[in-house]
């Protein structure tokens, strides 16, 4: 992630790859035939893996010699090339999150209903209903909510029931997770709660960079303040999932809001897939914590953490949009 | 043992189990995965004492008649007990003919996946009546199986009279001869298994890859052939962080894969060579051509690009290395670890038949009617080739921006490096929609969500959606680098630089953006959204312009430059002949009622063949010739070459161009089987075709492994290149530049192109120098 290469361009090799690599194939491996013994063994392996492209890291102090490189030429140039390289990730970051967004915003809108239905409000009106195309789909859709009886009606009877709901019950349009979230304080609470934990986490990681670029102070004091203020990082982020955790607990057995409804499953697999951004950076966080504890940042070298919250800002980014499109909207 | 060796071995060790397991894992009658397969099958394990025996089997079939079968499943350690719920459970298959209900049987057995097995209700028996309706061909040998459960669930033992859950099942096996097959005078010939031929195919490639390895690994040194040198050259590939190492990676890998994916094209082309073929069955078929199309791209063409990319980037931008050699080391082995994933299913039997294109409803559907147990497997496969694409796509952009040598402006920088650079920004921007389209899908399979599912209101055209915003960009993905090659040695052989180099440069830069907003094309009949079909029916014709130029721009480099006829000079005119052929096709889809007849058929096919082999491939075949001396330090066989050229070039045609009469006429693509006699003529030309172009790539691989050792060699410049990989030695040292190289003006080494506008050379027709 952030502080990714700093291979030296002299050719040792290193294990990680191939061993990270094997991990998350038996991981996966494992999660598809429901296996949870390989799943666990895979997972192993990937940690392994990491350990291993750690271990090499550990010594690194900012010099090119380890891996440092500087830009060159438009438009970088001067720019550390690690930093160009998390720039870049975060693009592609940008449009995992876009494509989720873009999704659920289609299913919350009804985009692909909305034009079928435009189809039969134009047979209706060529068969004699009155109005106009946006009028009947207005009467029908009022707020992207389903209004079957007025539709019938203003269709002539040509958009019924059968239109909307399959035999299998209606489809999940409507109940989404806003609608138990925000009908109370209470529920509402944990979500706002973690929204100000991860702000407040982002101003810490600042801080962390800023004591570790700190050359007036004694290195023992920066050492200290800068693990104090990493590990202040990794309890905001660890109250965020205890929380979501615990809000996803209330919505599945309180409201029986689970993921096998089309809501549902936007709505948990988008925030647990940014739960998991976050649990990854939690995971880069103790590494930068054990390198802080044995005092292994300065100003050469503390770059890395200005890296990692790069990464950090933008999980915290992301959040914002999540939260009123999901728990709000 | 020191510490190389134990990770080597051990490393491997974990490997093989994977290998080994993938298909042990799942020949359980549950087959693969943990969605219902019903049947007795929804328990794994536990196989015993249990005994399965078939009555009523005739001594001979007589074909089309229909016969009684009574199925009994029981266990001496499981005696009857009461008659009670879940006591048993079989499934019963046959290669050939049609089962059925026996006599009053029809509530308590039903049809599955082609097989019999019992229903909610049935599995209160331990005994079943069902039909077997031979099949009119007398002169085959049917085979039976058919697994039996005792238990199944929850049975009542005699002893406690408690629910039973463990389980107890076991196997019938028999083959069953036709009346003709049995001395009634008619030769049998047995039925060669396809599916078996495939697997011993796969194993035997395998084989000689390791073989091939070793042998390798004799030559480089062959005093050092010890155990204790092996280790610690495999430790040297396995950790390697090099970019010429890991191109070498990719380059093997995609070779491998190039390979077996011509293996399945080969099987299915025998398949549709005459009307109403038996060859393969319709599941087979499915699964061969899904892994034929998603190898190809993903595991053969993507690779190969990406060995190039990581060869000569580095060295035509006069970098050392990439910007992140230990990611570009993880992007390989992620892509070479999905493979097995990808074809895990298939060991089984039960490979991924939901096309390279995963169409839902089909692919997210479970059970006995939906896409096969392998999918889940196929699937996350997908997922990791998405991160390894990712890794590599990030990496090679970072590099381009970043590392760039003195002298390499962007506007002097060599049209592969372009290409390289444009082809990755789409393919990273594109793929988080596969990505989580994938993740959708995979979640849809195993975990219970509902995205694609209309059922409950989810929506199977989001899935077209995030395919093809993924799987448009990844075209161009494909043909983007061959252009840069193209480029690269249309100049250095008609020896002059390249004509109109920035029009070149935006026409890439266009490309790259437009390819972002055409993918509705794909769609056109899926029942989308008609403005938006109107808009990308406008955008996709768009393309065709920036597409134009760059043809243009060869065709007028050729014009009035000194042309030498080296193999990659003839790889590079093939491409302009059948790339062009292939980008007109294209042309017709874009109206969408043109395309309402074409979609689906094969016409479709001949279009996207000729882009891929006669663009993508061809490309990626000059690259081979051009570059492999800059690797190798020797060329390759010219002579050889010329073969490999001619052969590929006639067959390609010959393979592909009916396809487009066919497509015309209505023949529909990925359908296993096609009863139109009138079609059995020219598909029998396109499979012999096929055939031809499969052998003669053999060609490539001999020459690929003969010149490494007896090839010519070469210095540091073997074509008259002007760009910077050309200025270093072959092979390059490592690091690859020991002093940051300066690059110089591409018309100091050349002919300048456009000294006095393209018209008045062109109408003079310049005599060079
Ligand atoms: C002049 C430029 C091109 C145009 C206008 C064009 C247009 C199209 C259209 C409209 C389709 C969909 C046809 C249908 O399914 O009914 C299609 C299919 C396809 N094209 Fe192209 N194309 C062009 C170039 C390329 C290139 C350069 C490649 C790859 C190297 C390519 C690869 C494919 C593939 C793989 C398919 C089939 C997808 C599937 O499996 O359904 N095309 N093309
Ligand atoms: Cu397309």
């Amino acid at each position: 992630m952030s502080y990714d290469d700093h291979d030296d361009h002299g050719h040792h090799g290193s294990w990680a790859p191939i061993i990270a690599s094997l991990g998350t194939m038996l991981f996966l491996y494992g999660f598809s035939e429901a296996s949870m013994g390989i799943t666990a063994i895979g997972l192993t392996i990937l940690v392994w893996g990491l350990f291993t492209w750690w271990k090499g890291d550990l010594p690194f102090d900012g010099s090119e010699k380890m891996g440092e490189l500087k830009s060159y030429g438009t438009p970088f140039g001067g720019m550390n090339v690690r930093k160009a390289g998390i720039w870049l990730f975060l693009m592609s970051e940008v449009m995992i999150f876009g494509t989720f967004f873009g999704a659920y915003i289609r299913m919350r809108t009804n985009w692909n209903t909305h034009w079928t239905l435009r189809d039969k409000a134009q047979e209706a009106i060529d068969g004699g209903a009155t109005g106009t195309v946006d009028s009947i789909v207005e009467t029908c859709m009022p707020h992207h909510h389903i209004n079957v009886a007025a539709c019938e009606q203003a269709t002539n009877g040509l958009v019924n029931n059968s239109f909307w709901f399959t035999e299998s019950g209606p489809p999940a349009y409507h109940h989404v997770a806003a609608e138990y979230i925000t009908a109370d304080f209470w529920t509402l609470l944990p979500g706002a709660i973690n929204t100000f934990a991860l702000i407040l986490s982002s101003f810490t990681v600042v801080l962390a960079l800023k004591a570790a670029k700190n050359v007036d102070l004694e290195p023992r004091v920066r050492d200290k303040k800068v693990r104090n203020y990493l590990t202040i990082t990794l309890m905001l982020g660890t109250l965020f999932l205890i929380l979501k955790l615990w809000e996803w607990n209330h919505l599945i057995h309180d409201y029986d809001f689970t993921i096998s409804t089309l809501a549902g499953s936007f709505f948990y697999v988008t925030t647990g897939a940014h739960g998991v951004h976050v649990f990854v950076g939690l995971v880069f966080l103790t590494y930068f914590i054990y390198k802080a504890h044995i005092g292994g940042w300065d100003q050469n070298n503390a770059q890395s953490i200005e890296y990692y919250g790069l990464y950090w800002h933008f999980v915290d980014l992301a959040w914002v949009i999540i939260f009123p499109a999901f728990y709000l909207y | 043992m020191n510490k190389n060796k134990v990770r080597v071995m051990s490393l491997l060790f974990v490997i093989f189990i994977a290998l080994a397991a993938t298909p042990q894992m799942t020949s359980y009658p549950t087959g693969l995965g943990t969605n219902g397969n019903n049947g007795c099958g929804c328990h794994s394990g536990g196989a015993g004492t249990t005994t399965v025996t078939v009555e009523g089997m005739p001594d001979s079939f007589t074909g089309g008649e229909s016969y009684e079968l009574t199925l009994t499943v029981s266990n001496p350690d499981i005696a009857g007990g009461e008659i009670s719920a879940n006591m048993g459970g079989f499934r019963f298959f046959a290669s050939a003919g049609t089962f059925g209900a026996g006599e009053n049987f029809t509530d308590l057995v039903q049809e599955s996946e082609g097989g019999m097995t019992h229903t909610e209700l049935g599995n209160d028996l331990r005994s079943w009546n069902v039909t077997w309706t031979a099949p009119d061909n007398e002169g085959q040998i049917v085979e039976f199986e058919a697994h039996g459960n005792a238990v199944n669930g929850n049975a009542v033992i005699p002893t406690d009279l408690k629910g039973n859950t463990g389980d107890a099942w076991g196997t019938f096996e028999a083959s069953l001869p036709g009346a003709a097959a049995l001395g009634g005078g008619a030769i049998l010939i047995e039925q060669a298994e396809p599916f078996e031929v495939a697997i011993a195919a796969i194993t035997f490639g395998i084989a000689l890859f390791s073989l091939m390895l070793v042998y390798v690994f004799y030559r480089n040194n062959p005093d050092g052939f010890n155990l204790n040198g092996l280790t610690e050259w495999l430790k040297k590939w396995m950790t390697t962080t090099d970019h010429k190492e890991v191109g070498t990676l990719y380059f093997v890998f995609s070779f491998l894969f190039l390979l077996i994916g011509g293996i399945f094209a080969m099987l299915f082309r025998l398949q549709l060579a005459v009307a109403d073929n038996d060859f393969l069955t319709q599941d087979q078929y499915n699964s061969f051509f899904t892994l034929h199309g998603t190898t190809m791209i993903f595991l053969a063409a993507m690779p190969m690009i990406a060995a190039f990319a990581n060869w000569i980037i580095p060295l035509q931008i006069g970098a050392k290395d990439l910007a992140f050699p230990r990611v570009n080391a993880m992007g390989f082995w992620m892509l070479a670890f999905s493979s097995f994933l990808l074809y895990g299913g298939v060991m089984a039997g039960e490979g991924a038949d939901i096309t390279w294109t995963m169409y839902a409803p089909f692919s997210n559907s479970l059970g006995e009617k939906g896409a096969s147990a392998g999918t889940t497997l196929f699937v996350a496969g997908i997922i990791m080739l998405g991160i390894s694409s990712t890794l590599s796509g990030v990496n090679f952009i970072a590099t381009v921006m970043t590392m760039r040598a003195p002298g390499v402006t962007w506007m002097k920088m060599p049209l592969f490096t372009w290409s390289i650079f444009v082809a990755n920004a789409m393919l990273y921007l594109s793929l988080p929609a596969l990505i989580i389209g994938t993740a959708y899908l995979y979640f849809d399979r195993t975990i219970g969500t509902h995205f694609y599912d209309a059922a409950v209101g989810g929506d199977p055209i989001l899935w077209a959606h995030l395919f093809w915003y993924f799987g448009h960009p990844e075209v161009y993905v494909v043909i983007l680098p061959a252009f840069g090659v193209v480029s690269e040695v249309l100049s250095t052989s008609a020896k002059r630089s390249v004509f109109g180099y920035k029009s070149m440069v935006y026409a890439l830069a266009g490309i790259g953006v437009l390819g972002f907003i055409v993918w509705g094309h794909h769609m056109l009949t899926s029942g989308m959204d008609p403005t938006l079909r109107l808009i990308m029916m406008l955008t996709t014709m768009l393309v065709a312009i920036p597409t134009g130029v760059k043809i243009f721009n060869w065709l007028a480099t050729l014009w009035g430059g000194s042309l030498v006829f080296k193999t990659h000079t003839l790889w590079a005119l093939g491409f302009l002949v059948t790339f062009t052929m292939g980008g007109i096709s294209g042309m017709f889809f874009p109206v969408a009622g043109l395309d309402t007849h074409f979609h689906d058929t094969y016409f479709v096919v001949a279009h996207f063949h000729y882009v891929l082999v006669g663009g993508t491939l061809f490309g990626m075949y000059s690259a081979i010739y051009y570059w492999y001396p800059k690797a190798v330090g020797r060329k390759l066989d010219e002579k050889l070459g010329l073969l490999h050229f001619l052969i590929t070039f006639i067959a390609m045609n010959g393979t592909f161009w009916p396809m487009h009469q066919l497509g015309i006429e209505g023949m529909p693509r990925r359908y296993h089987t096609y009863s139109v006699d009138s079609w059995s003529e020219l598909n029998s030309f396109i499979t012999m075709s096929a055939l031809i172009m499969g052998l003669a790539q053999l060609i490539l691989a001999w020459n690929l492994i003969r010149s490494y050792k007896h090839g010519e060699k070469c210095g540091k410049d073997p074509w008259g290149g002007w760009s910077l990989e050309w200025t270093t030695t072959s092979p390059p040292p490592t690091p690859s530049f020991h002093e940051i190289p300066t690059q110089e003006d591409d018309n100091l080494h050349h002919v300048e192109s456009n000294s006095g506008g393209m018209f008045s050379r062109m109408w003079k027709g310049v005599e060079p120098e």
